[in-house]
């Protein structure tokens, strides 16, 4: 019997005990989630500052001091007089962040976005042709849906028809992220219940049952007292 | 002080935004070097703001614990255990100490796939109560939706060649025009909301409010 | 009368019944898998081709972000190509950018899943292949990292300065890797506008199965080079590998589920139309 196993049969079933009814279980291993995930992230970002942000300085190299300084103003942020001064580690991020969100997405998600749309149209395969069109009709009817400047609706009847199309189009991609996104979903599923029937972990669903059966029961008696005492 | 409360932040991220910017397009030794550097800086700042989240919850929690507070005191002593066991055995012989990894495989794993794998089973009743094709576009999706999800499994191609070929030509085609056009419009807010974000009509970011 | 409350029954249904039978369905491949073939799409194909065109012994750049919900589906898939790149003598460093657990993945592919392999091409750590560990920052530490590495990162995963890596004295920049494999969800966008798009780098694309309607694009304008997603997607690569693994034996369960959604799909509308037309007014001639 490994005794992981059976723990990571224990946290799945009492995740999984939400689905009968909200109770005390799931709210254990909700916090217990909570606390690892938060622990992971600090332990990973102490790290590398005690590792990679030091290093310059253990070198003798004084200017890696600058880094330490502005990241430790962050901590003003709990100080109340002083809390404006996390802004300024803040604007470093914020500065440098949007620069790169900025040239990469201009260059990413629409040069080389337009360039793949537009050439080339047609081709020697007719059926790819055909394709090309749709997606260059679909990419401008998109488009033409997030025009909020004007009032599509008394602006231009063609305006108007291209912006519903987009529609369409965009609800078959929506209905494809549903899917991909279901396929997401699943792979969840598969990982805890190849755990819980291919494993040791087995034998704890016979527990797992009986105690919600046991629940269960217990609610009806109570609801049946209560429906006698009213009476 | 004025300035150091409000125009500071602003002016700083205007400079660095050039900087890096200026970079991209401009092939230059000391510019390439003073971007590597700041960057560099951006990353060690980025680490100390990892923290800032935790060190919140850890404060609420403790206040939670020690004013009783009632239905979830018992919930944050528990989280206040987890996270300090985390954290000292995630320092003390970095993230290789052996209780930091039995911690992480053993609880955060499972407990994280097992609430996500609640999503498989919302998906499902939702499908049967809420999934209804009330609209003709709503009928478009749950009709995208059925074909990309029986494309993608091996039953799909035992049923029909056409699934999977319709599943391709939805992916490929209309799919394609979506993402296309929703992400170049997105791209294009972006470049407007980073040029307000560097020249400080937008500072929000900063963590000033709409009086500031 | 009887039509009527059936189909109004189904519409009320206790949601707990739906999922018991969901478990119920899931659970049938688990003691009886059907093993039904599947086809390797081309974006599949071309990204194990890419991988397999690459001379033995390049530089490759593995950057994987993904927390541990993407353990279960981009796991595999990265134990798939990292075999591949194994069997290649490929020189091989990792790092993450956007998730810090991800910085966990790497050690456990290569000294849990993949121990036999390493050990029988004698790979060695610091010398064919080397842990980054997580690098925090997001956009910012991709683009500092490809300007110059030792800006972001002086130590490796497990605190050893990169100095005395073997493998890291070929390393400056981006530039001097052959090729880049992202794998994730958070990053990929951010790698291919730092990383990718700036410095033309090759790429593929090992994603979760929510992300790859997204990543067609990149892949359609030949940004990307490969593209695969999810337990799909690994079991794709062990298709066209011949290496079977997780990816192939997960797909009968994900099949049931997929089978059972498109189900329930098909009978609520089928009960919602039924009960609409039900509840029309009668019309003269007691027709609807």
């Amino acid at each position: 019997m490994n005794v992981e196993i059976l723990i990571a049969g224990v946290c799945t079933l009492g995740v999984w005990s939400y689905l009968y009814k909200m109770n005390p279980v799931f709210r254990v291993f909700e916090s217990i989630f909570i606390a690892t995930a938060m622990g992971t992230s600090f332990a990973f970002a102490l790290n590398y500052v005690i590792t990679n942000a030091w290093y310059p300085l253990s070198k003798g190299n004084m200017i890696g001091l600058i880094p330490l300084l502005l990241g430790a103003m962050c901590f003003f942020t709990f100080v109340k007089k002083y809390r404006y001064l996390y802004r300024i580690p803040i604007a470093f991020c914020v500065g440098i962040g949007t620069a790169l969100g900025m040239r990469g997405a201009i260059q990413v998600n629409l040069f080389d976005q337009i360039r793949a749309t537009i050439t080339p149209i047609i081709v020697s395969d007719p059926l790819n042709t055909f394709n090309n069109i749709i997606i260059l009709f679909g990419f401008i009817s998109v488009l033409t849906y997030f025009i909020f400047t004007i009032r599509q609706r008394t602006t231009s009847k063609t305006i108007m028809t291209l912006s519903n199309l987009g529609r369409y189009f965009m609800m078959a991609g929506f209905g494809c992220e549903v899917g991909q996104g279901f396929l997401t979903r699943m792979a969840y599923f598969n990982g805890r219940l190849q755990l819980l029937e291919r494993t040791d972990a087995i034998y704890l669903i016979p527990i797992a049952i009986a105690i919600v059966i046991a629940d269960f029961t217990l609610v009806r008696q109570r609801r049946g007292k209560a429906s006698q005492d009213r009476a | 002080m004025s300035f150091i409360k409000r125009d500071l932040p602003v002016v700083i991220s205007f400079i660095l935004g050039i900087i890096v910017i200026t970079q991209y397009f401009w092939i230059d030794p000391t510019l390439t070097i003073t971007s590597t550097t700041i960057q560099g800086w951006a990353v060690v700042i980025w680490a100390f703001m990892m923290s800032i989240g935790v060190i919140n919850i850890f404060i609420r929690e403790t206040r939670s614990i020690i004013s009783k507070k009632a239905g979830q005191w018992y919930y944050s002593i528990i989280i206040v255990v987890f996270l300090s066991c985390m954290i000292l055995t995630g320092i003390i012989g970095t993230t290789n100490n052996p209780i930091y990894l039995y911690l992480f495989n053993n609880f955060n794993i499972p407990i994280n796939q097992a609430v996500a794998s609640l999503l498989a089973f919302f998906t499902i009743s939702a499908a049967f109560r809420a999934f209804k094709a009330r609209s003709l576009e709503v009928l478009v999706l749950l009709f995208s939706a059925c074909v990309v999800l029986l494309g993608n499994v091996p039953i799909g191609s035992t049923i029909s060649w056409t699934i999977p070929w319709t599943r391709d030509w939805i992916l490929n085609v209309p799919n394609l025009a979506y993402s296309r056009g929703i992400n170049a419009g997105a791209a294009l807010g972006i470049l407007g909301l980073g040029i307000r974000t560097l020249l400080g009509y937008q500072r929000s970011a900063y963590g000033m409010g709409a009086e500031e | 009368m009887t039509e009527k409350s059936i189909f109004s029954k189904l519409d009320n249904i206790d949601r707990r019944i739906l999922w018991l039978i969901f478990i119920a369905f899931c659970s049938i491949p688990v003691f009886y898998p059907l093993g039904l073939p599947i086809t390797v799409t081309k974006p599949t194909l071309d990204l194990v081709n890419a991988i397999k065109a690459l001379p033995d012994g390049s530089k490759i750049f593995f950057e994987d972000d993904y927390t541990p919900l993407g353990h279960q589906e981009v796991t595999p898939e990265c134990i798939a190509i990292v075999r591949l790149l194994i069997s290649k003598k490929m020189y091989i460093v990792f790092a993450s950018f956007y998730t810090p657990e991800a910085a966990l993945w790497p050690p456990y592919i290569f000294n849990v899943a993949l121990s036999k392999e390493v050990e029988a091409a004698n790979y060695k750590y610091g010398v064919n292949y080397a842990f980054l560990g997580f690098i925090p920052g997001g956009d910012t530490s991709v683009s500092a990292f490809c300007l110059k590495i030792r800006q972001v990162a002086n130590v490796d995963y497990y605190g050893t300065p990169l100095d005395q890596l073997p493998i890291m004295n070929n390393f400056e920049k981006i530039q001097d890797f052959n090729f880049c494999v992202t794998s994730g969800s958070t990053g990929l966008a951010g790698m291919l506008s730092q990383m990718q798009a700036p410095y033309k780098m090759p790429m593929v694309i090992l994603c979760m199965g929510n992300d790859y309607s997204n990543m067609v694009r990149y892949y359609q304008a030949g940004a990307i080079k490969g593209l695969t997603s999810g337990l799909r997607g690994a079991a794709e690569i062990e298709m066209a590998l011949n290496t079977p693994g997780e990816g192939m034996s997960s797909m009968d369960i994900v099949q049931g589920g997929f089978l059972l959604l498109v189900t329930f799909i098909i009978i609520g509308n089928i009960s919602y139309f039924v009960a609409k037309y039900r509840s029309k007014p009668l019309q003269e001639g007691n027709k609807r």
